[in-house]
């Protein structure tokens, strides 16, 4: 078996006396589309931000492409970050800036590409997400919803990283936006050969785009595997989450 | 001959070896290696991958250009042992490629350029005189139903923005009003003309200086205000929750503001002229000698109390700007962070700006009429 991309272990998390994880331990493998899925409040968003560096476990070890994350150096950190790309909730993309300015802004701080070079990737990864060229000159208060998601996406993607973090990236949009949201990323996955790591609990996009997943309930995964063996376990927080 | 110092790119006997990792990272070294090249201007030119040890879509969207570079000056380009890899990656490349590359931006020109500065200089007064029409109307629904005025609102922000921003002002004035006694003390002194100060002192500090120090500090202080909080509204959607409710933001926010600061700036200038002439006061005492006494005689023969007055009545129209601008600059705020940044340093630089002039449009009605 591969070596695993995400490797989680014996994480466990407190806010203040709230214990949010407890002594949780996961793998994510190369080339799977990966589900940290739970109701609110379980965690699950905050075990991505362990995972991406935003927020410090109080204990247990959390490796990503084989480095153990939050024992590295400042310098080992920052070319951590430039391998993976985030896609927030609220999309985050810089207000300041126009679309290709926000794809162009790695390339431009973190490699010497010629301006015509950088021209024509942004150009390109705005047409791998489906936006136009000229949505690219748009700033993002002129966009809606569905095209934030795809922007931040094209934005993640500018370094070509091979493992991808999402966070809730369907929650805010309409049904048929989220569902062209949902099939992107399948395709993307299968142009590129990603490993996305994706929190939902959008039931839909859960069916459609993940391979394996781990569920969040009570502090602990409550379980894990392909949808198949979660629905096979018997709890009634899984009953009650897939009946929503 | 083979160019063996370069560890991205070689050319060798008609043909051009990748080697390497195209990778991100060093795809800016690629280019600066091709561009060093020596290229023959061969009608048929070789490119041999398969010393090409990993390449990323950015690697390949390189590659795609430079065989572009070589198409265009009519070099044709056969690809040899293509990793399959690169051939999927050139592949994706290929087909966005061709969508996009005619719509990359064309630079402007200087026509346009001025051009679309000059129309949003027209954009920007249409939408002062459309706000001024909404505050007209505002106030004439307010005088036609004065129970629908929000006069604790008003109250609320002559505390806010008149009251507190006293001992800055106040502060201020003081200051100026001390530092032009002093200076002009210096020249003064050369002809003998000590108590003159008086006059010079109390007409420029209640004329002038007063008035424009009390609006400029103001325009800094509450008109950046007044945008701030609007515009912080607008993006968190309240001013569109009160309109929902059918509360007006004119009447409720704007027309209470503007009235609060058109009663509170004349307040706020009559303390800045006391202030100011105290400043004076006190370097004409340490510096020329002149007691508190023979200031305030000398005063009470030179003061006529026009001057006060012409102070005093720029105070509302200065308010009036101030809060205007301020107020329409908050609701042009887009949905964006950086909007309200923009639209508050627009919203004091204008109203400053605007102070000034009025102030000379004043200065020009005072002398015609010569008060």
């Amino acid at each position: 078996m591969k070596a695993p991309v995400v490797r989680v272990r014996n994480v466990s998390t407190r806010f203040g006396e709230y214990l949010v994880h407890d002594d949780i331990s996961f793998d994510i493998y190369e080339g799977e589309i990966f589900g940290l899925l739970g109701p609110s409040g379980y965690g699950k968003s905050t075990m991505m931000r362990e995972m991406i560096l935003l927020q410090e476990p109080d204990s247990g070890s959390i490796e990503v492409l084989g480095k153990e994350v939050w024992k590295l150096g400042e310098k080992e950190a920052v070319e951590l970050r430039k391998q993976w790309g985030v896609v927030f909730q609220e999309s985050a993309l810089f207000s300041s800036l126009s679309v290709e300015e926000n794809i162009a802004l790695l390339l431009r701080e973190y490699t010497n590409m010629s301006p015509s070079l950088i021209r024509r990737v942004v150009a390109t990864k705005l047409e791998m997400v489906g936006l136009s060229q000229s949505d690219g000159r748009k700033y993002p208060s002129e966009l809606s919803g569905g095209m934030k998601k795809k922007a931040a996406l094209a934005r993640a993607l500018a370094m070509d990283p091979k493992l991808l973090f999402l966070d809730e990236p369907t929650s805010s949009l309409d049904p048929v936006s989220a569902a062209e949201f949902d099939s992107l990323i399948l395709s993307l996955r299968e142009l590129l050969g990603l490993t996305i790591v994706i929190v939902t609990h959008d039931l839909a996009s859960i069916r459609k785009t993940l391979d394996t997943m781990v569920l969040f309930a009570d502090k602990k995964v409550i379980a894990r595997g392909t949808l198949q063996d979660v629905l096979k376990t018997r709890h009634p927080i899984i009953e009650s989450f897939f009946l929503q | 001959m083979r160019q063996t110092e370069n560890i991205y790119i070689g050319f060798k006997e008609k043909t051009l070896f990748c080697l390497g990792a195209w990778l991100t990272p060093n795809l800016g070294l690629v280019e600066k290696e091709f561009a060093k090249l020596v290229l023959p201007s061969y009608e048929d030119l070789a490119m041999d991958l398969s010393a090409l040890d990993a390449c990323d879509v950015n690697g390949a969207i390189l590659l795609h250009a430079l065989i572009e570079r070589l198409r265009k000056k009519k070099i044709t380009v056969i690809l040899y042992n293509l990793p399959s890899e690169a051939e999927h990656l050139l592949n994706i490349t290929r087909l966005s490629e061709e969508a996009s590359l005619s719509a990359i931006r064309a630079k402007e020109s200087l026509f346009a350029t001025i051009g679309a500065g000059a129309y949003r200089v027209y954009l920007g007064l249409t939408e002062y005189l459309s706000f001024s029409g909404q505050l007209a109307f505002s106030l004439f629904y307010a005088l036609r139903y004065p129970s629908s005025f929000r006069i604790k609102e008003m109250l609320r922000s002559i505390q806010e923005h008149s009251i507190k921003a006293l001992p800055i002002v106040l502060l201020t004035s003081m200051l100026i009003g001390l530092v032009i006694a002093y200076q002009s003390a210096l020249q003064i002194q050369k002809y003998g003309a000590d108590i003159f100060v008086v006059d010079m002192l109390v007409i420029s500090v209640t004329r002038e200086l007063a008035p424009l120090i009390a609006a400029i500090v103001i325009a800094g202080r509450s008109g950046s205000a007044y945008t701030a909080q609007l515009g912080v509204m607008k993006i968190t959607e309240e001013i569109d929750a009160m309109r929902t409710m059918g509360f007006d933001p004119f009447r409720f926010i704007v027309l209470p503001n503007v009235l609060a600061l058109m009663i509170g700036l004349p307040m706020i200038i009559f303390l800045a002229d006391i202030m100011g002439i105290a400043g004076g006061m006190l370097a004409a005492r340490v510096e020329l000698g002149i007691t508190v006494l023979e200031f305030v005689g000398r005063m009470e023969e030179i003061f006529n109390i026009n001057h006060l007055f012409v102070g005093l009545i720029k105070g509302p129209f200065f308010a009036l700007i101030i809060a205007s601008i301020g107020s329409m600059r908050g609701m042009a705020v887009e949905n964006s962070t950086d909007s309200i940044g923009i639209n508050t340093k627009a919203s004091v630089v204008s109203a400053i700006f605007m102070v000034i002039i009025c102030d000379a449009i004043f200065s020009i009605i005072f002398l015609e009429l010569g008060i």
